[in-house]
């Protein structure tokens, strides 16, 4: 658990982010003002349903986002400095030497025209900045970092091509590498998504255990309500651009508060039975035309008055929880 | 049992050997229920669904649908059993051509089993699927695919099922595709339908927290085998295969209630082997902490263990 | 995934919003408005030249040595030829000649190479494919103008062969194209399920399969026109296609070339007239598969 004394400055504090995103048909106002911030050492899950604006978050971290993506306002403060005002370079550097990310797909992450083992010295040796670096002790790096992740003769890994693995070697090299190269933050982006069952508990565990034996911070993103559940301490919800919940892991997915975390959690199967609900009445919000408030309105059965007038800031509940609902803003 | 199944083999001749996608499966289906069948990739689920809707030919075995044998392809069955027996297939976005209307789509059926009906009859029974499935007619009936959103897609495919007046559907992991809340309105959808119309599901899925939801008995494939099959409670509750209790014991789960009752003795370890060339005897032995000799010289029987209750092991079929 | 209210789907039928959504995508690209403009005028001139030339008789039998080989004027705006005649009448009756020949080269080719593409790849792997594709590849093998200079050495040359070996070497293509399209098609879900709920091969095959292949399809017509006048305007060079005094493009290129370079407008306005109608099908069909293509 972090200290006191590193709490002073999260890590990573993402404060009233907007993105737009400009197409022909008009301009998709997709992040409404995100907040959110992760301490040092913490493990943060962020769940939602598809087109909420997670994977476009953590574009905006870190600053991979399209050419028709506008950044229309906020702050993304890493130690307390604004990285969209750091220039391209200086971005560059803290980019590749202090941060990982693993992405959905561990086919399109590798370059099929290159063995692993080569593809990987060349982003280790990026990573680790300026300098001359021995190709063998690089090779040795990386081939240890394969025994970590359980890679059955990693050796023979190191010179095949990334079609001669399976779905889950590669991810597994995907995962290699961002615990090779990330020294204080990875983003594992679905990292588990296009697994089997089996195989995914297996990657899960495997990055609980590699992560907490080096004190990383991880971001997980996931669609997949349980999949964050053995990982992270702390969860947020997202909705249609906006952090409508965040709370201890535990505490959320037994007492959720928000109306969409309520009814995005009744629609959820259980492995004990029970049924499940209708799922959530409505759409998914149009981000040419998004409701004017709480994004959520439309479909929530406790919307009041002030609903579709104010969007509700981030409001404290019991046990440090945070919700974005007006229901909860007397307390 | 409305659907039957008997030492079903389905072999694919490729390259570099032969695939053995469903290598000696059996099981039924009874009229009105949900049956579940459940496994990861190259287990053959999705391709007994193929063979049993008529893609395939089997290579050997027999499907009996409603006590009529049926083992053939589609180009060899019967105009009737097309109107019988319908598919919804995993991705929504290519199960509907996209030069045709949602009107089109659903009418289709009607065109080809119901040639008495006018095309004022087809169009109010299609407005009046939509309706039951949960979808305006005003507003769909003249959209195209595109203009539909994946959730929306799935319904119109499930509407094309209906309008055949089907007995018999499968499912092939109908909402893999699609988000939490999305898939509980699919479902939900389902199993209205199937209370109002008496349907008979064969519902394909990996996702087990689903099908403990949804189906009224589970089976479980492995490489092209079936190792389990129990009443849905059972299955979950008491599960007897070292399989099953590694393939529950990976699933993610939301609460301390689900968490108490995954198994906790079998992690997952190891990968799924290649069905071109699955081990010996039992296929699952080179993953299972509980395997001896015999499990790599001998194949373990299908054999009922309870009540209902069936499993392929040699811990439990002494005489296999 | 777009969301269109209610009021627009409601008042027209799904097909006429469709064409529209691809109007407008076609009209955003100012190249293909260009293109379709350029093909449009081709059209109205191959129509009616006798309308729009200023000397429409020059396009028969003519002479007049005295206004023969004349460099642009306010008179005659590309010149004239040899024999006195207006290059600008010639030319725009030459449309019309280029014109006619791709219009029943393809109209000849296409609906055959299409059906044939579609059943074999139907019918993909069975004895129907072989025999259909390899009569095909056969026809391809032989390169385009070979076959059609045979063709014409052994008929007498006049329009009517030139377009038949034209012809006879265009249509595998076609096959070709839709062949591919097919075979792919036929495995998507959409397909699949037609067939699990009993449709009609010939259902299946041109109400489900063949609509999708038509962006491609109508891509290729379109280009094949500056295509097909190319292959045409090279045998009228070679003398096997038209013969004079009908003005063929070609023809004039080749008439014209003897004149080069001191009378070099007898020989470039035809040339640039071939440059222009193929350019602007090339542009038109460009931009229709961007408008389909957009999705």
């Amino acid at each position: 658990m972090p200290s006191r004394e590193d709490e002073r400055v999260p890590l990573l504090e993402v404060r009233n982010l907007k993105v737009s995103y400009k197409t022909y048909r008009g301009i998709l106002k997709v992040l409404d003002g995100v907040n959110f911030e992760i301490e040092k050492g913490e493990k943060v899950g962020i769940i939602g349903e598809s087109g909420c604006g997670k994977t476009t978050t953590m574009k905006a971290i870190m600053r991979i986002l399209p050419s028709n993506a506008i950044v229309e306002g906020g702050e993304i403060l890493y130690n307390g400095t604004d990285i969209l005002k750091m220039s391209e370079s200086e971005f560059n550097k803290i980019r590749r030497e202090r941060f990982a990310m693993i992405f959905q797909d561990p086919t399109a992450a590798l370059n099929p025209v290159f063995k692993v083992g080569e593809q990987l010295m060349d982003i280790l040796r990026y990573s680790k900045g300026t300098g001359k670096y021995d190709e063998d002790d690089l090779k040795e790096e990386i081939i240890g970092a394969f025994r970590e992740v359980m890679l059955p003769d990693p050796e023979r890994v190191f010179d095949s091509y990334p079609f001669q693995l399976s779905g889950g070697m590669r991810q597994r090299v995907c995962i290699a590498l961002a615990l090779l190269t990330a020294k204080e933050l990875l983003i594992a982006d679905e990292p588990t998504t296009n697994l089997d069952v089996t195989i995914q508990d297996q990657i899960l565990r495997l990055i609980k255990d590699l992560v907490s034996r080096r004190d990383l911070s991880v971001i997980l993103i996931s669609h997949a309500l349980g999949a964050v559940r053995g990982l992270v301490d702390r969860v947020y919800v997202m909705y249609a651009g906006t952090m409508v919940e965040s709370n201890e892991v535990n505490e959320l997915f037994r007492s959720p508060k928000h109306p969409y975390t309520r009814a995005l959690l009744s629609s959820a199967p259980r492995l004990t039975g029970g049924g499940i609900s209708q799922g959530i009445p409505g759409n998914v919000p149009d981000y040419l035309n998004p409701p004017s408030g709480c994004r959520f309105h439309p479909r929530c059965e406790s919307k009041k008055f002030i609903c579709d007038i104010e969007p509700p800031g981030f409001f404290s509940v019991e046990k440090g929880g945070k919700v974005a609902c007006f229901l909860y803003a007397e307390r | 049992m409305i659907l039957e199944v008997e030492n079903l083999k389905k072999y694919f001749e490729v390259s570099l050997g032969t695939v053995r996608a469903i290598d000696d499966i059996s099981f039924g289906v009874e009229e009105g229920e949900t049956f579940g069948l459940v496994g990861e990739s190259g287990s053959g689920k999705s391709t007994t669904g193929h063979v049993i809707v008529g893609i395939y030919k089997p290579t050997s075995g027999k499907i009996l649908y409603k006590g009529e044998d049926i083992s053939v392809p589609l180009k060899k069955r019967p105009i009737m059993l097309k109107k019988e027996i319908q598919m919804v297939f995993q991705d929504p976005r290519s199960s509907l051509n996209p030069m045709q209307t949602v009107r089109d789509i659903v009418e289709l059926p009607m065109r080809i089993h119901m040639k008495h009906m006018s095309s004022r009859d087809r169009e109010a029974k299609v407005k009046r699927i939509l309706e039951e499935v949960g979808l305006p007619p005003e507003d769909f009936m003249n959209r195209f695919p595109r203009e539909l959103g994946g959730g929306e897609s799935q319904l119109v495919a499930i509407a094309r099922a209906l309008a055949s007046e089907p007995s018999f559907i499968v499912l092939d992991e109908p909402t893999s595709a699609l988000d939490v809340s999305i898939q509980a309105k699919i479902i939900s959808v389902l199993l209205k339908l199937q209370r109002e119309y008496n349907l008979s599901y064969l519902f394909i899925t990996h996702d087990l927290s689903l099908v403990r939801n949804v189906s009224r008995r589970v089976a479980i494939m492995y490489l092209g085998k079936i190792y389990e099959l129990a009443p849905t409670e059972r299955f979950f509750v008491n599960p007897l295969h070292p399989y099953t209790k590694m393939l529950l014991s990976s699933v993610p789960v939301l609460t301390e209630d689900e968490e108490r009752l995954k198994p906790k003795e079998i992690r997952s370890t190891g990968e799924i082997p290649s069905p071109m060339n699955p081990p010996s005897g039992c296929r699952f032995r080179t993953r299972c902490p509980l395997a001896y000799e015999r499990c790599s010289e001998v194949e373990p029987k299908f054999a009922e263990v309870e009540d209902g209750h069936y499993v392929a092991c040699h811990l439990y079929n002494s005489q296999s | 995934m777009a969301r269109l209210s209610l009021l627009t789907i409601d008042k027209e039928s799904p097909r006429w919003r469709s064409l529209r959504r691809s109007w407008y995508r076609f009209r955003r690209n100012p190249l293909s408005l260009m293109g379709l403009a350029i093909v449009v005028i081709t059209i109205v001139i191959a129509v009616a030249p006798e309308y729009l030339a200023p000397y429409p008789d020059h396009a028969g039998y003519y002479i007049n040595f005295k206004e023969a080989k004349q460099p642009p004027s306010m008179k005659h705006p590309f010149g004239t030829d040899e024999y006195g005649r207006d290059i600008l009448s010639r030319v725009m009756f030459g449309f019309r000649f280029s014109m006619t020949l791709a219009v029943v080269v393809l109209s000849l080719t296409a609906p055959t190479g299409i059906l044939l593409g579609l059943i074999a790849g139907y019918h993909e792997k069975t004895w129907i494919d072989a025999v259909i594709m390899r009569v095909a590849d056969m026809f391809i093998a032989v390169p385009p103008l070979v076959l059609a200079l045979s063709i014409c050495s052994i008929l007498p040359p006049n329009i009517m062969n030139a377009m038949i070996a034209v012809s006879l070497m265009w249509w595998p293509w076609y096959t070709r194209l839709v062949y591919n399209t097919t075979v792919s098609l036929k495995n998507e879900y959409f397909v699949q399920a037609a067939e699990i709920m009993g449709a009609s091969k010939f259902h299946i095959m041109f109400r489900e399969i063949l609509p999708n292949a038509l962006g491609p399809i109508l891509t290729k017509l379109t280009l094949d026109v500056g295509w097909v006048i190319l292959i045409g305007a090279s045998l009228s060079f070679v003398g096997l296609g038209a013969q004079p005094p009908t003005p063929d493009l070609g023809t004039m290129v080749s008439e014209g070339s003897k004149y080069m370079p001191e009378y070099w407008w007898i020989s470039i306005f035809p040339a640039m007239a071939i440059s222009f109608i193929i350019l602007g099908f090339n542009l038109l069909g460009d931009g229709i598969k961007d408008a389909l293509s957009g999705g």
